[in-house]
């Protein structure tokens, strides 16, 4: 590897925050040179971010009872049937030299590109079947969907499935339209226990008519979930909604 | 070789995860501290990264490193795709003045730690004082190079060579790259 095509690789690392800072992780998925390189270095930046956070005196402990938070949350997801460790890289290397969680590791670099590789349990399960397995786990709260103030794009039925220890939950969803080009789905979350906006759930995008499900992206911790609520934004999402078309809403 | 706390909250072995918490929480909380503008923000981020580490853990695989290189890789890249989804940078107030950085890294008990961490340790007392000062303000207290370059008074292109030749020197180091590349570039 050239020289310059390291500093490139370092830049991206060091320099996350800019946007200038920007390397072909798709190339990277595919070359296990360049994701050899790329880990390394995310492996040394992570050594001294791990030494530094250690000898730390500014920063006060955490809380006693997040500790406490902390504990039940995994707990209960490791008390979940264990997930089995992925055959297949995500980007689909077939070379092995790289580690074994270098996928795992390119899947979070590609965030700042914006390339986001959700690294949900079971990427490339269908999301009736991750709903299936969900349920069976239990400790979650069900609740049915009610019509929204907006009709345009049909009548809703189904319902909402969420685990606040898990911070994970699904969308089952009937009677919606596919939406013209330029329009998205956006879940919301009412949290009690926020100030302020919904927590954002994700975007998605509805096929038909027919029942579909839809997995959560939560986007902050949610605490305690009060509603759930869909409406129709532009492609891409809004960070606030004006709530213009409410088409479905279901409140614990 | 024990079995690493990751494969057994895998497994499910109770106390486990409080085990973990116990090891590497304040790693990935001291971190998101420094990272986030408040501690609420702190504890959001903390949850979002255990949680997604957590629901992972079969994934992890011992030979390909230790578990705080696991651990702190992926807290450090979802803080910046955190601060970055939210459009909010680290509370620089928090942070310390350039000036009043250390000459030498502080030295802390590694015993609990593995012996990636002390190699890791070790290289860093091995890089120039300017690549650590950088490599500092970068990769501890996320701040740009132009960030860099303003708190310290050097070109921002002195920056980036800084950055760039301590982190790949770091990494050389730490054996993870070709000899030949061991040198210092500059």
């Amino acid at each position: 590897m050239s020289e310059a095509h390291l500093d490139t690789l370092a830049d991206a690392v060091l320099d996350a925050w800019e946007s200038g800072a920007q390397v072909d992780f798709a190339t990277a998925g595919g070359d296990p040179a360049i994701c050899a390189e790329l880990a390394g270095l995310e492996r040394a930046a992570a050594m001294y971010a791990a030494i530094g956070a250690m000898r730390s005196t500014q920063v006060a402990p955490m809380r006693p009872a997040f500790f406490e938070q902390l504990v039940a949350a995994g707990n209960e997801i490791a008390k979940a049937p264990a997930l089995p460790p992925r055959n297949a890289p995500l980007l689909g290397n077939p070379v092995s030299r790289q580690p074994r969680w270098l996928p795992f590791l390119v899947g979070a670099a590609a965030g700042f590109l914006g390339a986001y590789v959700a690294l949900s349990p079971a990427d490339g399960e269908p999301p009736s079947r991750m709903r299936e397995e969900f349920l069976v786990r239990g400790n979650y709260a069900k609740i049915d969907w009610k019509p929204g103030t907006s009709h345009s794009y049909g009548s809703v039925h189904g319902d909402v499935v969420w685990c606040t220890q898990r911070q994970q939950g699904f969308l089952r969803i009937d009677g919606l339209q596919p939406l013209p080009q330029g329009l998205q789905y956006q879940l919301w979350i009412v949290d009690a226990d926020r100030t302020g906006a919904p927590v954002d759930g994700g975007l998605f995008d509805l096929a038909s008519g027919n029942e579909q499900v839809v997995p959560i992206h939560a986007k902050l911790p949610v605490r305690e979930a009060k509603a759930f609520v869909v409406t129709v934004e532009k492609k891409g999402g809004v960070v606030v909604s004006e709530q213009k078309d409410v088409v479905a809403i279901a409140g614990i | 070789m024990d079995t690493p706390l990751l494969t057994q909250i895998a497994a499910g072995r109770p106390g486990a995860v409080e085990d973990f918490l116990r090891g590497y929480g304040n790693a990935v909380w001291g971190l998101a501290r420094r990272f986030c503008r408040s501690a609420e923000d702190a504890e959001d981020a903390t949850q979002e990264i255990l949680v997604e580490i957590w629901r992972n853990a079969a994934r992890y695989d011992q030979n390909a490193g230790s578990e705080l290189t696991f651990v702190m890789t992926i807290a450090r890249r979802r803080l910046i795709d955190r601060a970055r989804r939210l459009g909010r940078r680290p509370q620089i107030e928090l942070l310390q003045e350039a000036s009043e950085l250390p000459g030498e890294p502080a030295k802390f008990d590694a015993a609990e730690f593995d012996d990636e961490v002390r190699r890791a340790q070790a290289a860093m007392l091995q890089l120039r004082p300017e690549q650590r000062q950088v490599l500092e303000l970068a990769l501890n207290e996320g701040r740009t190079h132009h960030e860099i370059s303003v708190a310290i008074g050097i070109p921002l292109g002195t920056v980036k060579s800084h950055a760039r030749r301590g982190l790949i020197r770091l990494r050389n180091l730490l054996g993870v790259a070709q000899p030949e590349q061991e040198g210092d570039l500059e």
